[in-house]
């Protein structure tokens, strides 16, 4: 499709309405700068894509001029071989209330429709949204040459941008759409899976864990009896015999219960009488002589305590003897020893008076002396034999003493005790109820009567137990066919939803190996067709022909880790070197570079139906050679595309003139020539170069195109 | 030294070349007196005229490029008027088949577009016939390739490409069901299902 009319008002450098017909191959915008030529391109963007990407700001694209504060811009599209004409116009107003209108066939469409028309007439695409997201950037990278934004797609795209627009533009966007359609459809899909298993599945298996457990505690089995009826009826005969006031309205639980309680109370009364028996007994054993046994030692305590005191007189009064024989014996001692020497040197006359003495008589007088002390020795000896019989028999007689002593504190004990035990077996009696002279015999009769009861309590319980025990497990068995029919239909509900998840869950499984393939199908779909742009770079790059070594370029697409990169080099084939164009090439070169690589894109557009080319100014900075290469290749460009070029430069408008002619009859080129521009917006004249047959240099017998094989 | 192409393959060369690209195409072509010139090659389309001349060294080139132009200048000239806009159409292709002395004198020659646009093709690009060609590129038709006008579906190519990840019958039916408004996921599922 190919532009054939713009109408334009209030937007931007066009205040007052301008209408233009652009049934052109190639429209020229020739006009000094502020002439509006750019409004012009840009009018033409906005339209189409409802956005100016270059400004920072999303300023509304209304004339400060504008009579009724609009913008309004119709573009009219046409397929390049007829067909009716499609009038697209976008106006907004100063609150930036904007609106989409296209007039197709007399059918207009409006709002929500229009965009969705609008999508598919540019793009043919079921994602409007994700189109129209793209489709400004899409259009100043590859259909509309902005003059200030010419390097954009080299220096200010970063690889992966680059890959994202390039993808879009080969078509990838219906993959990229396939994908978040299953993305959004599985997110859903796993939704209603998790609300199969939370609200079906996990009810049904909690409620069948119930029904197992419950199953599990409940016995398969009845007790064999013959007839649980009959033995209950018999128990409940027993029962109320021994217990009358047992009757039928009682259950079998609280019969049991009574029988229990009855042969507890029983053993209690039992163990009560077998204590009393005791007590008794113990009483009666013990010998009854105590206070006569107590007298005679008294009477022995009293006889042995005298006996104690008159020997301890006599050890007294032998002591002290004893202790005046040991004085006198030292005083003899003293005095023999005396004698003794004086014997060894007694002479006849004395050592201190000197007088003379009978030395025989004085001899016989210091004998006396040492016969003396052997008489103080002798009766010592004696006397001390005689202190130690007294003290043996002393303490002799105090062991005797102090044994009776412990007898009577015994009997003591024991008569004390048998007090105790004799208040204890009345108060017991009188607890029991019996009277004080029960004897023995009567409490065993007593005891063996208990005894006989309570076996035949223990005997009827242990009946009773059995009979509930076998309608217990009755009762559990019909319980546990009731609730395996139940576990059986919930079994059979599990698995069908069991394998209704696991379907569901095969489904998603496949669908994210789908997903999973589709990401780097994407990628790899897009690589292989940005590759496929490549050659057509380095042919137009060729015929510009910018540097003088560094002829080859190279538009590289990969795949790392999941994300597309595009990353374009420049290279000199003798060097074999990738590097990046900004540091080798000058300005200018690196604007043909620039050029050369948006007209590939501009070529390589399969999913755009617009066939139109849009250079705002390619002039800058490139040299008269690099010109003249441009515009060759825009003549080449020229059958394919609908071309919009502006410059300010008179010559080259002279050179595009001359060189973008028409070629046949079909052909036209279209010059608007933008003579100055006031409030009222330029002052235009549009002038259409006709066809003019040539003359040929080569006479007519020369080579036609393809007789040189032949 | 590299070998470079000869001048019999130059010309076969350069007259197929031209030929497909829908020019007509004279060589041997001897002008009338005022030209008094022989070119290798003259070939000439709706976009313009070419002559071709072969030089076997750079001097000789030097020294006889300017006559060759004004040539080819007057033998234009005698069919289409000078102001003819077709008359601006004119490129002398200028092969030289051993390496140039100074870079300076070859821009010099080709920044000189007072009368016709030159293009100098040197000895470095006349070592593969591809190289040969890619010089005389922007005298031919821009080749597009075939993306241009053609409407690939790449979503026809899927199911071979997800055949490691999706069985191609079971991929088909899901983007079947998508290009139909329909959920891709439910086909998938009703495929695995009935399968």
């Amino acid at each position: 499709m190919r532009l054939c009319e713009l109408d334009v008002m209030g937007f931007r450098g066009f205040p007052e309405r301008q209408i233009f017909d652009l049934s052109s191959d190639v429209v020229i915008l020739f006009g000094p700068n502020g002439t509006g030529k750019t409004s012009f391109m840009d009018a033409i963007l906005w339209c189409l894509s409802g956005d100016i990407d270059r400004f920072s700001t999303k300023d509304i694209p209304i004339s400060k001029y504008s009579r009724d504060g609009m913008a309004r811009v119709s573009v009219t599209i046409q397929e390049m071989s007829g067909g009716d004409p499609i009038e697209i116009t976008r106006k907004v107003d100063r609150t930036g209330a904007e609106e989409l209108r296209i007039v197709e066939r007399e059918v207009i469409f409006a709002k929500d429709d229009a965009v969705a028309r609008l999508s598919r007439l540019l793009f043919d695409s079921q994602n409007v949204n994700q189109e129209f997201a793209t489709v400004s950037h899409l259009f100043t990278r590859s259909v509309y040459l902005q003059q200030d934004l010419m390097r954009e797609f080299i220096e200010a795209d970063n690889p992966s941008n680059r890959f994202e627009l390039l993808s879009e533009m080969a078509g990838v966007g219906t993959i990229l759409e396939l994908k978040s359609t299953l993305e959004s459809g599985r997110t859903e899909w796993r939704k209603n899976i998790k609300r199969i298993q939370s609200d079906k599945l996990d009810p049904v298996l909690a409620r069948y864990e119930y029904v197992s457990a419950r199953a599990s505690t409940l016995s398969s089995s009845a007790i064999k009896t013959p007839n649980n009826d009959i033995e209950e009826r018999a128990f409940r005969l027993k029962a109320a015999q021994i217990l009358p006031s047992l009757d039928a309205k009682f259950s079998l639980e609280d019969m049991l219960t009574s029988l229990s309680r009855s042969r507890n109370a029983d053993t209690r009364s039992v163990d009560y009488l077998i204590e009393i028996s005791g007590i008794k007994r113990s009483i009666e054993e013990i010998d009854l002589d105590i206070p006569e046994r107590l007298s005679s030692l008294d009477a022995q305590i009293k006889a042995k305590t005298e006996e104690l005191s008159k020997l301890e007189l006599q050890i007294g009064k032998t002591t002290k003897e004893l202790g005046e024989l040991y004085l006198g014996r030292s005083q003899g001692e003293r005095l023999s020893l005396m004698a003794d020497i004086a014997s060894d040197h007694l002479t006849g006359r004395c050592p201190v008076c000197n007088q003379e003495h009978d030395l025989h008589a004085s001899t016989k007088n210091l004998e006396k002396y040492s016969l003396y002390e052997q008489d103080l020795t002798s009766k010592t000896i004696s006397l001390e034999e005689e202190l130690g019989g007294l003290r043996g028999a002393m303490e002799s007689l105090r062991a005797e003493l102090s044994n009776s002593m412990n007898q009577k504190n015994q009997l003591e004990s024991i008569a004390t005790d048998l007090d105790r035990r004799t208040d204890s077996l009345r108060s017991k009696l009188s607890e029991a109820g019996l009277g004080p002279d029960i004897s023995l015999e009567e409490l065993d009769d007593r005891i063996e009567q208990y005894h006989l009861r309570i076996n035949r309590l223990a005997g009827l319980i242990e009946m009773g137990e059995k009979v509930n025990l076998a309608l217990v497990r009755e009762s559990e068995k019909s319980q546990l066919s009731a609730l395996e029919a139940e576990q059986k239909r919930y079994r059979k509900e599990i698995d069908t939803l069991q394998k209704e998840i696991v379907a569901l869950q095969k489904t998603d499984s496949t669908v994210t190996q789908f997903i999973e393939g589709l990401r780097s199908a994407s990628l790899e779909i897009a690589r292989s067709k940005i590759e496929d742009i490549a050659p057509l770079f380095q042919r137009i790059y060729s015929r510009i022909d910018p540097h003088p070594t560094f002829k080859v370029t190279e538009l590289v697409a990969k795949n790392k880790g999941g994300k597309g990169k595009v990353e374009v080099f420049i290279n000199d084939p003798n060097l074999d070197e990738n590097l990046e164009a900004g540091p080798i090439l000058s300005s200018s070169q690196l604007n043909a570079f620039a050029v050369s690589l948006f007209l590939a894109l501009n070529l390589s557009i399969p999913n755009f139906k617009l066939n139109i080319t849009m250079l705002d100014d390619p002039l800058q900075n490139l040299d008269k050679l690099n010109l003249l290469g441009l515009v060759d290749v825009l003549r080449r460009i020229k059958p394919h595309k609908q071309i919009f070029i502006s410059t300010h430069d008179e010559r080259f408008k002279g050179l595009l003139e001359r060189k973008l002619r028409p070629t046949n009859e079909a052909e036209k080129l279209l010059t608007v020539f933008f003579e100055d521009w006031s409030t009222d917006g330029p002052k235009t004249r549009c002038v259409r170069k006709p066809f003019h047959s040539e003359n040929r240099v080569l006479p007519s017998e020369s080579i036609t195109p393809g007789s040189i094989n032949a | 030294m590299t070998e470079v192409l000869s001048e019999s393959v130059l010309m076969s060369l350069t007259a197929e070349a031209f030929s497909d690209s829908g020019y007509s195409i004279k060589r041997e072509f001897i002008s009338d007196e005022n030209v008094s010139r022989k070119f290798d090659l003259l070939a000439e389309d709706d976009f313009g005229f070419v002559g071709l001349e072969i030089y076997n060294t750079w001097e000789e080139l030097v020294r006889g490029w300017s006559d060759t132009q004004a040539s080819l200048v007057r033998l234009v000239s005698q069919k289409i008027a000078r102001t003819a806009p077709r008359f601006f159409d004119a490129y002398l292709v200028l092969i030289c088949r051993s390496p140039i002395n100074e870079n300076y004198e070859k821009f010099e020659i080709e920044r000189d577009t007072n009368r016709v646009r030159k293009i100098i093709v040197t000895s470095e690009e006349l070592i593969s016939s591809a190289v040969y060609l890619r010089s005389l590129g922007q005298l031919l038709p821009l080749e597009v390739g075939a993306k241009l006008d053609e409407k690939p579906d790449p979503l026809e190519t899927l199911p071979d490409l997800l055949r490691d990840n999706v069985d191609p019958e079971l991929s088909k039916i899901a983007i079947d069901a998508y290009k139909d408004l329909q959920s891709p996921i439910e086909a998938i599922h009703k495929a695995l299902v009935s399968s």
